[in-house]
């Protein structure tokens, strides 16, 4: 189902009392089967619209629907998060960590294990399930919170920087695996990130964000098949992809450069 | 942010009306003996004629000696102790389990053997209140020489620090927050340990008076001083506070 | 790691001298205590010797008005335990639930925690005469507050970006309560339950050692007046033996019980000592 959103704006409340425009006007339609990412400077609100898409924020004007259906609440059924902080519950093990959201729905826990270790497995986790995740190194954690979302089996799936936390190295090795593994189940996909590299790499659209109110500023088409191979990378068509990312993130407000940092 | 501030404070008055209104219900209408619990106002006038007397301040100045004479003297011998026992790692083996098992005593029940070898006077609650205190601070210290981050320490070596100049530019700096958590709780225990001393058995102070107004029945008295002593102990915590914290500590 | 010969680690082998010598340093202590009063270096009625004190022990345990004390006051502890906690938590409960409120009564709370609370003793016996009752009512005010503290101190534990996760997940109140809030804040309630334990104990033994009529602490003092040196040191190292015994076994117990926690979970508790 398409997920649309339609004529967002959030204003919060500082701690002063002051109000704050975070987001104004903000259009999205994501189709089915397709890959966004949303990309910006810090505070420019990316995290905000994930939010309001998750219904874990209610929109101060506009709406986000799915598939006509007005977004209220979090339904991970039907869009699941993955976060930048895994946030797995240290008290659980792994296969009930990835099981944490069927048994909030109430399923019994033989079934609910069983599929969360499907989903285990289908990341090449299958073999730690009974572990803890304190035992886990932080690529191998994130990886937990994936099959903690694809066990919803939802239809959606809501990114917050998922590989932000990670080094270069398990970030690149988990991004191309899941590329494939987001591909082959045809998921539908929101991800926020600050690496242009990501935005590219894994997207078929690629949302620029500007800062102050958050709004989107221009839309990038990557017109090249998923999944990619590694030296997607390197090609040509990437690179002019990527110079003009950049140049559009170094025109718009941002005073930290925060665009470049994380590129690579 | 501003009316979260008004609802804490009334809150706050609201249990303070709460708790003296049933105090003054409890009296007048409640019917209950003035001997468990006084009028407000004689309370109130028991603690002007308290703090009026000339002997009330030569009781508060003896509790306060005694404090401070313990807090000095856990302090040095806590720290002292607790360096002397970080300087090498077998060292800190033995001593860590004696000093926790120190700290874990119920230092309470020894105080009738401190009257027995040291008197009633007030050498008795000094030494008293120095052990109470001095084993969460020397083991506090311990832990913390201990525990120094080793990244300092090579800083140190990498830029030629001496031993001496990394002992006291380096170790004793990295340590201090985790001795002055020691230093705090140490000095809490001294003011505790000095007054419940004082309450059992003693010749003067502010513990002391409240025993003896409490044998003899002079209820509101014992109100009155159980006011004095929460202020003293607020004023001390307050320095405490002020002092015991290092400025890079939260 | 370095092994030597019997497959012992450098830490291993530090961990037995050490123990040996810990071992040492308290047998040496027992012998200059011997020694001290052997030779007369002081006045017997004052000190008695280690053996003469644990003969004391054996005569304690023969002594029917002695373990009638120690009954009455373990009677006593258990009673202030179940009621100081009980209401401990229930207390807490209600501030956990809300921030304004922590905000207004965490900061009096703290203040009576620091202060010597043997200081309301008077007021205790007055309501409740000189009893085993006063003494419990006492022990339960004493752990009450160490309760409250540091079952807040769990629930401070709790994460946001895990109530978050519940709430992406969409958690009942009832999961959220039983998959994250309680696991998150179950260190903070068994130091609670562990410094209940503790401060009824030392509430009780205070309150006894005050005034009281049976109990140890009345033991102690009876003793102590007639220069029964030897029985006030027997009673005084049984129940320091006990405490400290039960105090390491907590550590031990603790320390498990985080053991996904990573670190150990003395934050918690650091600083509210007393």
């Amino acid at each position: 189902m398409t997920l649309t959103v339609k004529d967002l704006s959030v204003t919060y409340e500082t701690a002063s009392g002051r109000k704050v425009l975070a987001v104004a006007d903000v259009n999205i339609t994501v189709q089915v089967g397709e890959f966004v990412s949303l990309i910006g400077p810090s505070g420019c609100g990316k995290s905000t619209v994930l939010h309001c898409m998750g219904g874990m924020l209610r929109p101060s004007a506009g709406s986000v629907a799915v598939g006509g259906e007005e977004i209220r609440d979090p339904r991970p059924e039907r869009a699941a998060f993955i976060f930048q902080d895994y946030s797995l519950f240290p008290w659980k093990s792994v296969v009930d960590n990835a099981a944490i959201g069927l048994r909030f729905a109430g399923m019994p826990k033989a079934e609910r294990r069983a599929r969360a270790l499907k989903e285990l497995e289908l990341v090449g986790l299958g073999h730690v399930a009974d572990s803890y995740p304190a035992e886990l190194s932080g690529g191998m954690q994130q990886r937990v919170a994936i099959s903690r979302a694809l066990a919803m089996e939802p239809e959606i799936l809501l990114m917050d920087e998922p590989f932000g936390a990670l080094d270069e190295q398990s970030r690149r090795r988990l991004g191309i695996e899941m590329s494939r593994v987001l591909t082959d189940t045809g998921k539908t996909v929101v991800m926020v990130t600050h690496s242009l590299d990501e935005a590219i790499f894994w997207a078929d659209r690629v949302l620029v964000m500007g800062k102050g109110p958050g709004r989107i500023i221009e839309e990038l088409v990557v017109p090249e098949p998923r999944p990619r191979r590694p030296e997607f990378m390197t090609d040509r068509r990437f690179d002019a992809l990527r110079a003009k990312l950049f140049s559009l993130l170094e025109v718009s407000p941002a005073e930290e450069p925060v665009a470049v940092r994380s590129a690579g | 942010m501003r009316a979260e501030l008004t609802k804490v404070w009334a809150l706050r008055a609201a249990l303070g009306v709460a708790l003296f209104g049933s105090w003054v219900y409890a009296t007048g209408p409640g019917e209950v003996s003035p001997v468990l619990l006084p009028r407000l106002e004689l309370v109130w006038r028991a603690l002007v004629g308290f703090v009026q007397e000339s002997k009330t301040w030569e009781h508060v100045g003896v509790t306060l000696f005694e404090i401070g004479i313990a807090f000095l003297g856990s302090i040095v011998a806590g720290i002292l102790v607790g360096f002397a026992c970080s300087r090498t790692p077998l060292r800190a083996k033995v001593s860590e389990p004696l000093l926790a098992w120190g700290y874990m005593a119920p230092l309470v029940l020894f105080y009738p053997l401190f009257i027995l070898w040291f008197g009633v006077g007030i050498w008795s609650k000094i030494l008293y209140g120095v052990v109470s205190g001095f084993f969460p601070i020397a083991f506090n210290s311990l832990r913390g020489f201990q525990a120094v981050d080793e990244r300092y320490l090579r800083v140190a070596r990498a830029f030629g620090a001496s031993p001496g100049q990394t002992d006291r530019l380096v170790k004793v700096r990295a340590a201090l927050p985790m001795v002055l958590a020691g230093v705090r709780i140490g000095a809490a225990l001294n003011i505790i340990t000095v007054i419940l001393a004082e309450m059992l058995a003693a010749e003067r102070g502010l513990g002391y008076e409240l025993a003896y107004a409490s044998q003899t029945l002079q209820v509101p008295r014992v109100f009155a001083i159980i006011v004095v002593l929460l202020c003293v102990v607020a004023l001390l915590q307050l320095l405490i506070q002020r002092f015991a914290k290092t400025r890079h500590e939260a | 790691m370095i092994l030597d010969r019997g497959g012992r680690s450098a830490a291993e082998r530090l961990a037995a001298r050490a123990t040996l010598i810990r071992t040492l340093i308290i047998v040496g202590f027992l012998v200059v205590w011997d020694l001290v009063v052997r030779l007369d270096l002081v006045d017997p009625l004052f000190l008695t010797g280690p053996i003469g004190v644990v003969k004391a022990v054996g005569s304690l345990a023969g002594d029917p008005i002695a373990r009638e004390a120690f009954s009455s006051t373990g009677i006593s502890i258990v009673t202030a335990f179940i009621v100081g906690t009980s209401a401990g938590i229930v207390v807490a409960a209600v501030l956990g639930g809300s921030k304004v409120l922590r905000k207004a009564f965490l900061a009096p709370l703290l203040f009576i925690l620091s202060t010597p609370k043997s200081i309301f003793i008077p007021i205790f016996v007055l309501v409740f005469g000189i009893s085993g009752t006063s003494a419990a009512a006492f022990g339960a005010f004493e752990a009450f507050f160490y309760v409250v503290v540091n079952v807040l101190g769990g629930i401070e534990l709790v994460e946001d970006r895990h109530l978050r996760v519940a709430r992406a997940f969409r958690a009942s109140r009832f999961h959220k309560y039983v998959d994250v809030i309680g696991p998150a804040a179950l260190p903070g309630l068994f130091a609670a339950l562990w410094y209940g334990v503790k401060h009824a104990f030392l509430g009780v033994m205070i309150a006894q050692l005050w005034a009281s009529r049976g109990g140890i602490g009345d033991l102690i003092r009876t003793y102590s007046t007639t220069l029964q040196t030897d029985y006030v040191l027997a009673v005084v190292l049984v129940v320091t033996l006990a405490a400290i015994l039960a105090g390491a076994l907590w550590s031990r117990v603790e320390d498990r019980l985080n053991r996904w926690r990573g670190s150990r979970g003395t934050a918690v508790t650091a600083g509210l000592a007393g």
